[in-house]
This record gives structure tokens, sequence and C-alpha cells, in this order.
């Protein structure tokens, strides 16, 4: 068992972890990162819970049951990224809106597709660590 | 009559008759584009030579396959086989007519190969029809192989001729060829394929064998089939060959060589089937030397030999099997007496016997008529050659029929079917009536010789009681034979040495040792393979390090390599540089497997610094946390390994010579990746046109941190497709460790 | 441009669709062989497109062609998109009709089956590299998803040796872009005639490891004999019939299109490794008595054929490169699919592929050997001739002895009893349908012969100096 320190500092970190991955994310159009490097922030996150832990508690706390839902939910938004300007006529992943028109902005945050399809790969990537770290550590589990 | 058989039997007579009908109504053409990529044309077309092969398949075709339905189940039974393998055979066979009528309608070349390589295929079907005998397999791959693997220098000498001439239309060919090394070299490899297939010496071994086959097949594949496709190609292609007098002297020697080989062979073996496959060889041989001679002398008689020859020696394999069927017995010692045990069958082979020994008032007279004709043209020395050969076939002939039919033996006879001796009968009839009106069959062959001399070439068909060279030359051959006949006992002790030798150091010989030691060899190979080579990376690591060992040594590396100027401001670069470079020296070392996986991140890390110090943020961001990640997972990985195993493994040292060697290989990759990585950085960066392009649209993006914007926007598709390869990663993981992934 | 993503798209769908599902279900199975037929039709009807009307292209974004990734279809992509799909989706269906017994095995096939489409369709180098990464991952979790400890002995040193070549092939890349300042591929090709010597040479060289290793080109080949003896056969078909034609792809676009000056500096060399691997397989095929590995060493000796119609060069060598290697794509596939299925039918259907492979007529076969003698006729090379007879002499002995040895020995001679029994109708109709495209295209080799003319046409306008 993990020393009584790191259970603290691992539970103290989860949430400013989190939120920091998701403002990579937010800013990402105008900083440095971007999805992916939010999606392995939030994963690292993760994997230290586990660290801390065990199993059976996190899974408890977490919903890492989900990780492959999310993982495919992440890509799913990716790939309509890739797919609605077909709908209309434009080439896959055209942009929107389009140069020149000014975006709407939340806060910081622009709406414009390519920050959503960063957030398919936000999405993508804490499933995809997440369903690896969940396999690692129980390999046997509801073996077929 | 079982349904295949009949069907097998109705083609055949319907292609009799139709191609019959079709020559009577002036011929038939059909002539569409095929492939216009190589100019290939689907043209069949129907002239002399064709209707003289195209008969004589159906026509034999009827009769064979009649007397295979009879036969073939007699022989599954005897075998204790179900009879619906029938089938397979009648199928065969029929697919057998088929390519043999393709194959002489064929004018283009191309088209030509495929049903020359279809009558190979259906023949190794049918050799290889008793597949549960080893040596009816070892037959069928023979004739096979030596039958396919010359086919391809037909295919050869086909795209010689295309490449020179721009067409496969056998008749422009003709127009257009003139004597040349293309010419020159196209003709060899079509008569090497030709004679191969025609069992010429020394290419003959494959047709003794394919005896293996049910006697109904060898008497179609030594008649009107496969062998004759082989002659059919020489007399197709004869104007072209014509055009460099060389290769006709080739045709001409080995037909005598085979004519000798084939004649001998067949005076020494005692087996029925044997002796007749021997007299195949030879008497295509005759064939072969009338081509090599040439000329509308040449031309006629090898059309007439074909025909009668056909005729002949079916009705002397479906005899055989009759006989064998009738007996239980295939060697001439055991055999005897069967004349008048099997009255109509003695007189219906008694005529072929005749007939290919050229006697009077058969169509065999006229065949060799021409053959002396043609030979005496050429020379005495032919002339005699001729008269030898004449001799030889009238000597075992002689034997063949007089051992089996003659004399006496203790062979219990039990009654065969009718459908086995009238086939007999009919070719028989057939002989004699060609000898007594040799007419329509000269007609026929007439027509053919046309084609294969290119011009008019008189069959004349007619007994002359004089004393002409032809007349003389028969008498000088009938008497010859008939002494052989006699003094054969006493040359037995010679025959049976010429074979002894031929077993030992002929080419069957070659054949079989070649096949062995390509099989040992082969075995050899993949020992080493199996114990040495796979499993390792040096394979693969090291071969690719001499390839490019070479390009470097092979190319000029003048200015290559440059050492650029290292300013005092660079030494952060270095020193982390430096660092890294220790770090994956250090990966080389420890045995512990976390050690290991530590000096690795180290090594990661200290490349995020550099990124970071080259100003990408970005990057050295994404380095360092995918580090992290891929470090807690190596750890994560080895926890779930039982320390014994990793203590086991860590423990396991390597000996002197493999660590060594291990030491030289990791050495020769590094120091060649080294040099690869050296000679890019020595050149100058190319102004970067795409660059500069990013940061000008980046605002168009809506983006200000133009990395992210080329992951997300401009290089979206590369994203997508990277993050696809992290799902697939994630299945792969979850598949191998849980055996599953669910969402 | 719905012709050129819309593939593409459908792939991605259905893979995402069949990730989350069970794939061992009938009903995802046949979900899977939709979206893979899907995408193939779309492939063949861009393939008459490409054929009639010359390239397609778009650029994804929007953007200009050296800003986005353009995709760009020619004549030599849209063929081997459309053989390699179609070759999934009569390994998709005879794997489903055997039964699926790993969950993810459906939606591995399809993602394989989008890397494949996606690097065939792509124009630029790098997004070439990631298309390629996908279809390997896919690979190497097609091999682990199976199970056994052999099976996953052979995926281990698959994935590992493969990794190696990626890792050179991005090597390669990274060269490539620094050399050139540039990742679209026309750019490329013209901006790659400029460059000096031993540049040049290292980065054909480093595409030349990875393809040669994809191929299982001898000496890159030691994974491949015991994968393709161990996978199932709708995987093992796949990976002979689909992934390895990567390799030949690669070559022809890398070797053929971006850097012909190397392609004709090396030509000797290609001939020779070409004929080393040439012999190697076939010496190594004609020992072995297992039908499969007969097979794979087989694979191994007919890449050679290709890597000596490369080093023939001219539109006539790339024609016969491209014909062959179509030939040999579904011949491979052919066989893997009937290699174990018994039956009076299915033996007929394995012995056309047993045909096509020793380039026998009426098969494809034939006319992919045809075209390689034609390439060594014209340019007069006897001595590739001569070698591509002796090549041909081999491979005659090697399919013939074991098609003997497997189909004509009496049952109780053969080593193992036979795993299936009579095959079901989906299994044999899976085989059978390659195997008619092999006829038809032996019987009518205008697509063939065309459509091997039009990709070498491809190439060689694409080099710019057509």
């Amino acid at each position: 068992m993990t020393s009584i320190l790191t259970r603290y500092v691992a539970r103290a970190l989860l949430a400013p972890v989190l939120i920091v991955s998701v403002g990579i994310l937010v800013k990402g159009y105008a900083d440095v990162g971007d999805g992916f490097a939010a999606g392995v922030v939030a994963a690292l996150a993760l994997l230290l819970q586990y660290v801390a832990f065990g199993t059976d508690a996190v899974e408890h706390a977490l919903p890492i049951r989900w990780a492959p839902g999310i993982a495919i939910a992440g890509l799913a938004i990716a790939v309509l990224v890739f797919a609605v300007p077909m709908a209309f006529g434009e080439p896959p992943l055209e942009h929107a809106p389009p140069a020149g028109e000014e975006p709407v902005h939340l806060g910081s945050l622009e709406l414009i597709t390519a920050v959503v399809f960063d957030v398919g790969v936000f999405l993508l990537v804490i499933g995809a660590v997440g369903t690896i770290i969940g396999s690692l550590v129980d390999p046997d589990r509801e073996a077929p | 009559m079982s349904a295949s058989a009949i069907a097998a039997v109705a083609v055949a007579a319907v292609a009799f008759v139709a191609t019959w009908a079709a020559w009577a109504a002036g011929g038939f053409a059909v002539d569409v584009p095929w492939a216009p990529a190589w100019d290939l044309r689907l043209s069949l077309e129907l002239d002399g030579l064709g209707l003289l092969y195209a008969l004589l398949a159906a026509g034999v075709g009827v009769l064979v396959f009649a007397y295979a339905s009879a036969y073939v189940p007699r022989h599954l039974a005897h075998e204790g086989r179900p009879r619906r393998e029938e089938a397979r055979l009648h199928g065969a066979m029929a697919l057998f007519l088929v390519s043999m009528l393709g194959l002489v309608l064929a004018r283009d070349l191309v088209l030509l190969f495929v049903f020359w390589d279809l009558t190979a295929i259906a023949s190794w079907l049918l050799i290889g029809f008793d597949r549960a005998n080893r040596s009816a397999r070892l037959s069928a791959l023979m004739a096979l192989l030596v039958t396919t693997i010359t086919a391809v220098l037909l295919l050869v000498a086909i795209l010689v001729l295309r490449a020179e001439y721009g067409t496969t239309q056998i008749d422009e060919l003709i127009a257009v060829a003139r004597p040349g090394w293309a010419v020159a070299l196209a003709g060899a490899l079509i008569a090497a394929a030709a004679l191969a297939k025609s069992a010429q010496a020394p290419l003959h071994f494959w047709l003794p064998r394919a005896m293996a086959a049910p006697t109904p097949v060898s008497a179609y594949l030594h008649s009107a089939a496969m062998v004759a496709a082989g002659v059919f190609l020489v007399s197709r292609a004869h104007p072209l060959l014509a055009l460099e007098p060389a290769l006709l002297d080739g045709l001409l020697a080995i037909g005598l060589l085979s004519i000798a080989v084939g004649g001998l062979l067949a005076l020494w073996a005692t087996d029925l089937k044997r002796l007749l496959a021997y007299s195949t060889v030879s008497q295509y041989g005759y064939v072969v030397v009338m081509l090599g001679v040439g000329g509308a002398a040449g031309a006629a008689g090898a059309c007439l030999y074909v025909l009668a020859h056909a005729l002949a020696k079916s009705a002397l394999f479906m005899t055989a099997g009759a006989v064998t069927e009738a007996t239980g017995r295939r060697e001439l010692p055991r055999l005897g007496g069967l004349a008048r045990r099997m009255p109509l069958l003695a007189a219906g082979s008694g005529a072929a016997v005749a007939t290919l020994a050229a006697l009077p008032l058969t169509l065999g007279f006229f065949k060799d008529e021409l053959f002396f004709h043609a030979a005496a043209e050429r020379g005495t020395w032919l002339a005699v050659a001729a008269v030898a050969s004449a001799a030889l076939t009238l000597a075992y002939l002689g034997r063949f029929w007089g051992g089996v039919f003659l004399g006496r033996s203790d062979a219990e006879v039990r009654p065969v079917p009718r459908r086995l001796v009238w086939p007999v009968v009919a070719l028989g009839t057939l002989v004699v009536a060609g000898g007594i009106a040799p007419g329509p069959f000269a007609a026929l062959a007439e027509d053919g010789a046309a084609v294969t001399a290119g011009g008019p070439a008189p069959v004349d068909v007619a007994y002359h009681l004089d004393g002409r060279t032809e007349n003389v030359m028969a008498l000088a051959a009938w008497l010859a034979g008939a002494l052989l006949l006699v003094a054969r006992p006493r040359l037995q002790g010679a025959l049976s040495a010429l074979a002894r030798a031929g077993e030992a150091v002929g080419p069957e010989r070659v054949y079989t040792a070649s096949l062995a030691g390509l099989n040992a060899l082969s075995n050899r190979i993949h020992d080493v393979e199996v114990r040495d080579l796979r499993a390792r990376i040096a394979a693969v690591l090291v071969p690719a390090s001499a390839l490019i060992a070479l390009g470097v040594v092979l190319t000029p590396t003048g200015g290559t390599y440059a050492v650029g100027p290292v300013e005092l401001e660079d030494l952060p670069l270095v020193l982390v540089l430096a660092v890294g470079a220790l770090a994956a020296l250090a990966t080389t070392r420890p045995r512990r497997h976390l050690r290991l996986a530590l000096a690795l991140s180290a090594v990661g890390f200290s490349l995020a610094v550099v990124y970071a110090l080259l100003g990408g943020a970005d990057i050295a961001l994404v380095a360092v946390l995918v580090e992290t990640l891929f470090a807690l997972l190596f750890v994560g990985v080895f926890s779930l390994i039982p320390a014994r195993e990793l203590r086991r493994e860590a423990r396991r040292r390597s000996t002197g010579r493999t660590r060594a060697r291990n030491l030289v290989i990791a050495a020769t990759s590094g120091v060649v990746t080294t040099l690869v990585a050296w000679g890019a950085f020595s050149r100058p960066i190319p102004d970067d046109p795409a660059a500069e392009r990013y940061l000008a649209l980046a605002d168009d993006a809506h983006g200000k941190d133009v990395v992210t914007v080329i992951l997300a926007d401009f290089r979206g598709l590369d994203t997508l497709v990277e993050i696809t390869v992290v799902l697939v990663a994630a299945i792969a993981v979850a598949t191998l460790l849980h055996g599953r992934f669910r969402a | 441009m719905i012709l050129v993503a819309g593939p593409l798209l459908v792939l991605w769908v259905a893979g995402l669709a069949l990730a989350a599902l069970d794939g061992r279900r009938r009903g995802v199975g046949v979900l899977a062989i939709a979206a893979v037929a899907v995408a193939f039709g779309l492939q063949a009807v861009l393939l008459g497109r490409v054929l009639a009307d010359g390239p397609q292209e778009l650029v994804a974004g929007g953007w200009a062609a050296d800003v986005g990734i353009r995709l760009r279809v020619d004549a030599l992509g849209a063929v081997f998109a459309a053989l390699s799909s179609g070759i999934v989706v009569a390994a998709l269906l005879q794997a489903v009709a055997t039964g699926v017994r790993s969950r993810s095995l459906p939606a591995l096939v399809v993602f394989l089956t989008l890397g494949l489409s996606g690097l065939f369709a792509t124009g630029d180098v790098f997004s070439f590299y990631v298309f390629f990464e996908l279809a390997m991952i896919a690979a190497y979790a097609l091999t682990a998803a199976s199970g056994t400890a052999r099976e996953v002995g052979a995926a281990f040193l698959f994935a590992i040796v493969n990794l190696v070549g990626s890792f050179l092939f991005l090597i390669g890349i990274a060269l490539l872009y620094r050399a050139t300042g540039t990742l679209e591929m026309v750019a490329v090709a013209e901006a790659a005639g400029r460059l000096e010597a031993t540049t040049a040479i290292l980065i054909a060289i480093s595409f030349f490891v990875a393809f040669g290793t994809k191929l299982g080109l001898f000496p890159f080949h030691f994974w491949l004999p015991t994968l393709y003896a161990t996978a199932s056969p709708p995987v093992a078909a796949i990976f002979a019939g689909a992934l390895a034609n990567i390799g030949a792809y690669g070559l022809l676009r890398f070797g053929g299109a971006i850097l012909p000056n190397e392609l004709a500096l090396s030509a000797t060399a290609l001939i020779v490794i070409g004929s080393v691997s040439i012999a190697y397989g076939a010496i190594q095929a004609i020992g072995r008595r297992d039908t499969r590995e007969v097979l794979a060493y087989s694979s191994i000796g007919h890449v050679g054929y290709i890597l000596v119609a490369l080093g023939l060069g001219g539109p006539v060598g790339l024609a016969a490169a491209v014909a062959f290697s179509v030939a040999n794509a579904l011949n491979k596939a052919l066989l893997f699919l009937s290699s174990e299925l018994r039956g009076r039918l299915t033996a007929a259907i394995f012995l056309v592929g047993v045909l096509s492979v020793a380039g026998v007529p009426p098969t494809a076969g034939f006319f992919g050997k045809a075209a390689l003698f034609d390439a060594g006729v014209r340019a007069e090379s006897w001595w590739t001739v001569a070698l591509l007879f002796v090549g041909g002499a081999l491979s005659f002995v090697y399919v013939f002895q074991i098609y003997q040895h497997d189909r004509w020995r009496p049952r109780e001679q053969r080593e193992r009893a036979t795993p299936l029994g009579s095959a079901g109708v989906g299994q044999r109709l899976a085989a059978g349908l390659v195997a008619l495209v092999v006829l038809v295209l032996g019987l009518w080799p205008q697509p063939l012969l065309a459509a091997g003319r039009d990709a070498a046409e491809a190439i060689v306008v694409a080099r710019g100096d057509g």
C-alpha cells in the first residue's frame, strides 16, 4: 500500500490536474498545448489515482468502465468534424466558420470546428489510456 | 454407360461433325479483339492443318471415349474405388479434346499458348487419375513439369516475336518475319517446347512414365492429343522455322536421335504399354525428321504420317488395354496365343501394326513411301537412316503383335465387353480402307501440308509396281526388319545394357536427381533459417546496415559530412544532448528492467529539453507528458510480471560469442544511423515555404498557436488517423491482456 | 469528392461502430462485410473514373495543396485500393462464415482496410506514413488477438521487425522533408530530382528497407513464414493479399514516381536482390510439406519478381510490376482462403489458385508472368529472362508438388486430419469469388493489362518526364 502522503497528494491533485488539462485544451488555440497534451495530462491524473489507491477504490470512484466508450466517442466526434462538411458538398475537415468571419467566443473559448476536433482528440486520449491502464491493472478480470 | 461418358462421347461426336461441316461449308473463322492493351485477338480459323488435327482429336476421341466408358468402370472396380470417380476422367478427357481443338484453331499465338498449357493440365489430371498410387502421382508430376516448364520457352518465343514485329497473329508474323536473330531465337524456343511436348529425345522420358494413366488416356494422349500437339506446333510455325535452315537441321538431328532411342528401347521393353510408349517416341521422330527435311515433300510426309500413326497407335493402346483386361497380364513373355481366343481384336490390331510397319494395303504404306521419298531427296545418308528406322519399327511392332497373338501361353482369358474391342476393329478397318482407297486421306493430308509448306504440297499416293527408289527402300526395310526380329533374342544383352545406361545417366536420372537434390537443399536451408535466423532482429538490422553502408560507399561523399560551428550559446543544448547520449548508452548496460525503463525515459526527457531549447514548446510539452506516461506504464507492466520471472530474465547472461556478436551488430547499426543523420544535417536547411504559409494562414483558421492549428486543422487528417491508431492500440492491448475490448 | 473521401468515411464510421460491438455476433460480422463492400464498391467506381478522366483529388480542409493534405488518387493508387479492399471483403466473408472467435476482429479488419485505403489515396508523404501505421497496428493487433503461444510469438516477431522497418521509413521521410522542404508528393518528386546523390540514395535505401520488410523480401522476411503459417486462413489472406500490397505500392510510388533517378541507379542492385529473393523463396518452398508454409515462402519468392520488374524499369517494366502485383495478391488471397477447405468444388477452386501462381493459363497469374517476361524481352535483358525462367520452373515444382501432396494422397497418408469437414457455403463463396476473378482475368486479360499500363503511365507522369 502506498504511503499516506502519496494518497493525500493524489487526491488533492486530481481536481486541479483535470482543470489544468481542460485549460490546456481550451487555451490550445492561443497558447502552448492541444487536445492531445490535455488528454495525456488527464490520463496521468488517472494513473496517479491507480498508483495511490489501487484498483478497487478507483473503479468505485471514477467511471473507468466507460473508458472504451469515451475513446470511441472521442474518435466519433473527430470523424464527425471530418464528415459533416461533406454533407454540405465541401471537402472533409472544412473548417467553420470560414476564414475572415469572426467565431463566437465563450470567454477565451472560440467556437470553431477545430476546437470540437480537439475535444474529440482529448476524449480519445483519456479513453484509450484509461482502457490500457484498466487492462494492465487487472488483466484476468472477466476473461471470456 | 454413365451420363458423364455419354456426354464425353457426344462432345467428341459433335466436334467431329461440326468440324467436318464447317470445312465443307468453306471454313470457319472468328476474329474479335481480346486484350487491346496487348493487341491480342481471339482469332480462330479452320484451315487444312487445323482440320487434320481437329478431325483426329475428335474422331479418335469418339472411339477412345467409347472405349473408356467400358474400361474405366472396370478399372475402378479392380481398385475398389467408387464408380462416380469416372466422371472426373471423362471430364478431363473432354477438356483435353476441347483444348486440342482450340490449339489447332488458334491463330493468335498467345491464345494458342493458352490451349497449349491446357492440354498439359488435362494430361496431368489424367495421368494422375489413380491418385492413391504413388507412381501415378510421380509420373503425372514429371509429365507436367517437363511439358509446362518447356512451354514457358514457347511463351518467351511469342514475346520475342511480339517485341520484334509487334503482333502475335501467326499469319501476320509469317508474312513479315525475315531471317535474323529474333526469328532464330524464337524458332529455337518454339522447337524446344514442341519437341518436349512430342516426347523427343532427350526429353522423351516423361512419356513412358505417362503410361501410369488408365489405358484410354494413353491411347488418346499418344495419338491425337498432347504428343500430337508438339508436331502440330512445329507444322504450324514451320514457315518461320524454315527461315533459319540451321533450325531445320536441328529438327532432323533430334528426330533421328528419337527414332533410334525410342526404337531400340521399344525393341527391349517387355511391358506392353511401355513398348508402345517408346514406339511413340520413335514414330514422332519420323515426323520431326520430315519436318526437318522440310519443303513440300517433308510437309506432305509429316501430315500423312501423323494421320496414319494416330489411327494405328490409339488402336494398339486399346488393344493392350483389352488384352490386360482379359488376361490380367501386361508383360510380353507371359502372353501369347490370343489370336484364337480374341480373333476380332487380333485382326484389328494386326491392321494397325501393319499400317505402322508400312505394309502394303494399309494407309501406312504410303506414309513410309513419302518418308522414303523425302529422305532420299535430302541425301543418301538420310535414305540409309530411313531404311534402318523402318526396319527397327517393323521389328518391334512384329514382336508386339506376335508376342501377344501368336505362340501360346497359360494365360486364362476372361471375356471382355464388346466396347473394348470394336473401337480397335473400327480403326483397323479404317487403315485398311485407307490402304485400298487412299484418296480422301491423301486429300486431308494435302490440305494440311499446304499450310506447313506455305504452298502446294502434293500427297502422291498410289501403288507403283516398279523399281523406283521408294520401293527398293521399302523392300530393304522389310527384309532388314524381319532379320532384326529373328535376331532379337541375341541382341537382348546389348539392348538391356543400353536401357541400364539410360537409367544410370540418362535424362530421367537427371530429372529425378535434380528434384531430390532441390528438396534436400531446401531442407538444409530451412534448418539454417529456423535455427539461426528467425527471431533475430539482427537478421533485419545487418542487411539494412549493409545496404546503407553500400549506398554511402558507392556515392560521392565529398562535402556531404560537414561539421558546423559550435558557439557558446549552444552550450546548454550540447550539455543536454550529452546527457541524452549518455542515457542512450546506459540503456545498453542494465539487466534490471526497472533501470532499463528509467534509462529509456531519461533519453526521452533529454530530447524533450532539446525541443524546448530549440523553441518547440508544444512538442516539448507533449514529449514530457508522453515520456511520463510511458515510464509509468513500463513500471506498471513490470509490476504485472512475477518478480521471479524478471530476476531470471535479468540473470540470463549471454555467452562471450553472442555478446561480441551483439556488440558488433549494435555498433554497426548505430554507426550507420549516425552516418545517415549526419549526412542529412550537413545540408543547409532549404527554405520551407510551407512553414511560412502555415504562419500566414493561421489567422484564417482562427488560431494563434500555429502548432495546434497545424495539428487540428491544416493537417487534421493526420491527427485523425493518429488518434485512430491510438484507439486501435487500446483495442489491441485490451484484446491481448483482457481478451476483450468492451465499450 | 465523394468517391475519394467516401471510402474512408464509410470505413471510419463502420470501424467506430464495430469497436463498440461484439464482433463474434454474426450480425456484427455482416455489418463489417457490408462496410468494406461499400468502400470497395466506391473504390471500384473511382477506379473506373480515374481510368477514364485521370487522377481525382481533393484537399482536406479546403486549403491549398501546400498547406492542407491532398488526397490524390491516380491509376496506381486506384488499382491497389480496389484490389486490397476487394480481397478484404472476401477474407472477411470467410472469417464471418467460419465463425469469428475474437471480439475485435471485425473492427480491426475494418481499421486495417481504412489504413490501406488511405495510404493508396493520399498524395502526401507524411499522411502516407500515418495511414501506413494505422494499417500496421491493426495488423499487429489482428495477429495478437488470435491466441496460442506460437501465434503470439509469431505476432511479436512480426511487430518488432516491422516496427524497425517503420522506423527506418520515418527516418527516410524526415530526411526527405528536410532535403526537399515539402511533403506533397508531386512537389517532393520535383525537388527530389535536384538532390545530391548521397542524400537521395540514403533516402531511397531507407524506403527500400521499409517496404522490403513489409513485402517480406529476402533478407527482411524472417517474420513472415511462421506468421503466414499460423494465422487463420482469412487473416493470412488479408496479410498476403492486401497488407503486402503496401510494399509493392510503396516501391512503385516512392521508387518509381518520387525517386526515379535512384531507382535507375540501383537497377542492378534491385535485380540482384530480387533474384536472390526469387531463388531463396522458391528453394525454401520446394522442401516444405505444409501448404501454408509453401505459400509463405512462395510469397517471398514472388516479391522478388516485383523487384526485378522495377529494376527493368521503363513503362513496360513498371506495367509488369503492377500487373504482376495485382495477380500475385489475388493468387495469394485465393490460395490462403482455399488452403484449409475440403470438398470437390473447393479442390477446383484451390487448383485455380495453384495454376495462377504457377502462371498457367487461363488465369490472371499467367498474364502477370507474361508481363514480366515481356518486360525482360523488351529490355533485351536475357539474364533476367533466364532468371524468370528458372524461377518459374522452381515455382512449378513447388506448387504442383504441394498440390499433389495435399490433395492427391489418400486420406490415411496425410499427417493431420482435415480441420474442417466439407466447407460451408460462405467459406466456399469467399474463395470462389476470388477464384472467379482470377479466372475471368485469365480469360479476359484486358482489365489487368490495361490497369498495369495506365498505372505505369501515372507513375511516369508523376515523375514529370512523361
